[in-house]
């Protein structure tokens, strides 16, 4: 969950009981100031009824207000008030709420049972207005707090997806620092630097490895030469057949290893894009002419080749590059076939298809392109390592497929 | 012909300026960017090697300067970083060719020979051994002056092999002239097998000699010895 909606969940939710206990006590504590209210009313009538009776006047029962009997000495009642309903028999006949309070009062040697009620009806209006009033406010004071909330909270993060997309961005080809936005907040720009120091020591570490990279490869290619150049010398010199084969077999092997060494080489340079000046390269002509090419070095083992154009496939690469790839997959499928065999290349628009025949392996989509995964001696196992390396620095999805031919698809992907 | 190689690998500097003797070439050596940029200023030279990596400087600095100074030499690029946007740059710049280590003597002495051509030639340039001629520019090889039909590929094989006379040149390094290193295809070797037949099938057809001897579990020498 995102911190943002983390925080603002729990401050609606706060909100929102702080909203509703908050109400309550209000509405309760009103209730109680308005019934005391009522209270006291009925006491200072009572004191003023009393009084207009001591004082001779008469006074006449008012249903429901006011009751007045003459009761027995012995009568007695608890003076209290109670909450009555009462039918209104000038209205609509609806019962409606009084406060009755009930009295024995001893005026001038009579005893009166003194019944005095006021109406609950204009207090329970009066409540409910203030209610409304007061939660109209409350709901719209936690409303406006919560959008002030909302509002806060996404400008201050603003700041920190920023800087993250920045850091998303980032790449070590660019080789320069990465470069963040400052920030109000004294913590993101903690992080910020953080990061920056980080990648900084980063750029330092990958500049190393790649120099490195270069200058052991180009440190291992000089003697590699002086080693094949000594051992063909070697071949110039009357020497027995025997020594002879040795020598050949020797320098095959260093062959190798200087090839090995190259593609290495080269896998690190297509990773850090050392390849520049990218145009619209149209691989449909490309391999027709690569084909070509193989078709002569082929011959002998009589493999087929069949193109089908069904559409177009550019690839915005550097025409080394595209070179290297078709090269690459061309030769897998030649050198995994069978004398006899065929190689079926097929274009359809933004796809391309390469198939061939050829023994079964143990190999599947995810472990084919990883590097030294070979299925048989000959080979490095770094030429459709390669061929990854370029799809996936290039906007190229590729795929292997098998049933009972080998097919690697490439497609656009449209993303890099 | 008078060579410079620029190299600051003691080994391969030996063994390539004994080869270009033994060629024929006069040559002579630099092994810093100043000692070489010393001798190009006081002699003239028709070919400069040059390595890109000196441990003074880069050999890209020297042959700006070079094409800067309109030198005549015909300059082939030595370099062990297989760096393809070196070698664009270095033909760029007008280096004539670019050669990456490892390489054989018979290669880079044929790439040489070719430069040679391009620079002192401009025309007739004809390669002789015996009865055979070649007409580089034309691409027609003639036995006894009679003018055989061949493909481009025997044609650039029989040229090498007459280049690199009496010299035993391995399968691989035949294959590597001819094709490059694009294919990983290590494993077949006929196809040079057919080219040579055929090639063999049309010199013998107009009279010529077989010059061209299997030498078993090495590959091929061309020569009358």
């Amino acid at each position: 969950m995102k911190f943002v909606t983390l925080v603002n969940r729990n401050y609606v939710i706060a909100s929102a009981i702080i909203f509703v206990i908050a109400s309550g006590a209000a509405f309760y504590i009103l209730q109680i100031l308005l019934i005391e209210r009522v209270k006291e009313e009925i006491l200072d009538y009572e004191q003023m009824v009393i009084y207009e009776l001591e004082s001779g006047s008469t006074m006449n029962t008012l249903y429901p207000i006011i009751e007045l009997n003459i009761v027995d000495e012995s009568y007695s009642v608890e003076n209290s008030f109670t909450k009555v309903f009462i039918e209104d028999k000038y209205d609509d006949g609806e019962a409606e709420p009084f406060m009755e309070f009930v009295d024995v009062v001893d005026i001038c040697g009579l005893n009166y049972k003194l019944t005095i009620r006021r109406s609950l009806v204009e207090y329970d209006e009066l409540l409910l207005s203030i209610s409304i009033l007061l939660i109209s406010v409350l709901s719209l004071v936690t409303l406006l707090a919560v959008w002030i909330n909302f509002r806060l909270n996404a400008s201050v993060w603003m700041q920190f997806t920023q800087n993250l997309d920045i850091i998303r961005r980032f790449s070590f080809r660019d080789s320069k620092g990465i470069e963040l936005k400052k920030t109000s907040i004294h913590e993101f720009n903690d992080l910020n630097n953080a990061v920056v120091e980080l990648t900084n020591k980063l750029l330092v570490d990958y500049e190393a490895i790649k120099k490195f990279t270069e200058n052991a490869s180009h440190e291992f290619q000089t003697p590699i030469a002086v080693i094949l150049i000594n051992l063909d010398e070697m071949l110039q010199e009357k020497i027995s057949p025997g020594m002879a084969e040795l020598i050949v077999s020797t320098q095959q092997s260093v062959k190798r290893l200087s090839d090995l060494n190259r593609n290495l080489l080269l896998l690190t340079q297509i990773e850090n894009q050392q390849f520049g000046s990218i145009e619209s390269i149209h691989m449909n002509d490309l391999t027709e002419r690569k084909v070509k090419e193989l078709e002569a070095l082929t011959k002998s083992r009589n493999i087929q080749f069949v193109i089908e154009h069904s559409g177009h496939f550019y690839i915005n690469i550097s025409s080394v590059l595209a070179d290297i790839l078709i090269n690459n997959l061309l030769s897998n499928a030649v050198m995994h076939n069978y004398p006899g065999g065929e190689v079926r290349i097929e274009f359809y628009e933004g796809i391309l298809k390469i198939s061939n025949t050829g023994e079964d392996n143990q190999l599947t989509n995810a472990t084919i392109f990883n590097r030294f995964t070979k299925s048989n001696s000959q080979s490095y196992g770094l030429g459709l390592a390669i061929v990854k390396q370029i799809c996936d620095t290039h906007g190229i999805e590729i795929s292997y497929v098998k049933n009972n031919l080998h097919t690697f698809i490439l497609s656009r992907s449209d993303k890099l | 012909m008078k060579v410079l190689l620029v190299e600051d690998e003691p080994d391969l500097r030996t063994i390539v300026s004994s080869y270009l003797l033994k060629e024929g070439f006069i040559c002579e050596v630099a092994e810093t960017y100043l000692k070489a940029l010393r001798k190009i200023s006081f002699y003239p030279y028709d070919i400069i090697l040059l390595d890109i990596t000196l441990p003074d400087g880069n050999g890209m600095d020297l042959l700006k300067i070079i094409k800067g100074d309109n030198l005549k030499a015909g300059i082939i690029i030595i370099s062990a970083k297989n760096s393809l946007d070196d070698k664009i740059s270095g033909l760029d710049i007008g280096a004539d060719d670019y050669i990456t280590k490892p390489f054989q003597l018979s290669e880079l002495n044929a790439r040489i020979k070719a430069v040679l051509r391009r620079h002192q030639f401009n025309g007739s340039d004809k390669v002789q051994f015996n009865e055979i001629s070649i007409d580089i520019n034309g691409k027609i090889i003639r036995i006894n002056n009679e003018p055989i039909e061949s493909t481009r590929k025997e044609f650039d094989l029989l040229l090498f092999f007459i280049l690199n006379k009496n010299r035993v040149l391995t399968k691989e390094t035949i294959a590597e002239h001819l094709w490059g290193d694009n294919f990983d295809l290590a494993d077949n070797f006929d196809f040079i097998y057919t080219h040579l037949n055929n090639l063999r099938r049309k010199i013998k057809a107009k009279g010529g000699s077989d010059y061209i001897k299997n030498v078993y579990g090495m590959g091929y020498k061309f020569g009358d010895q």
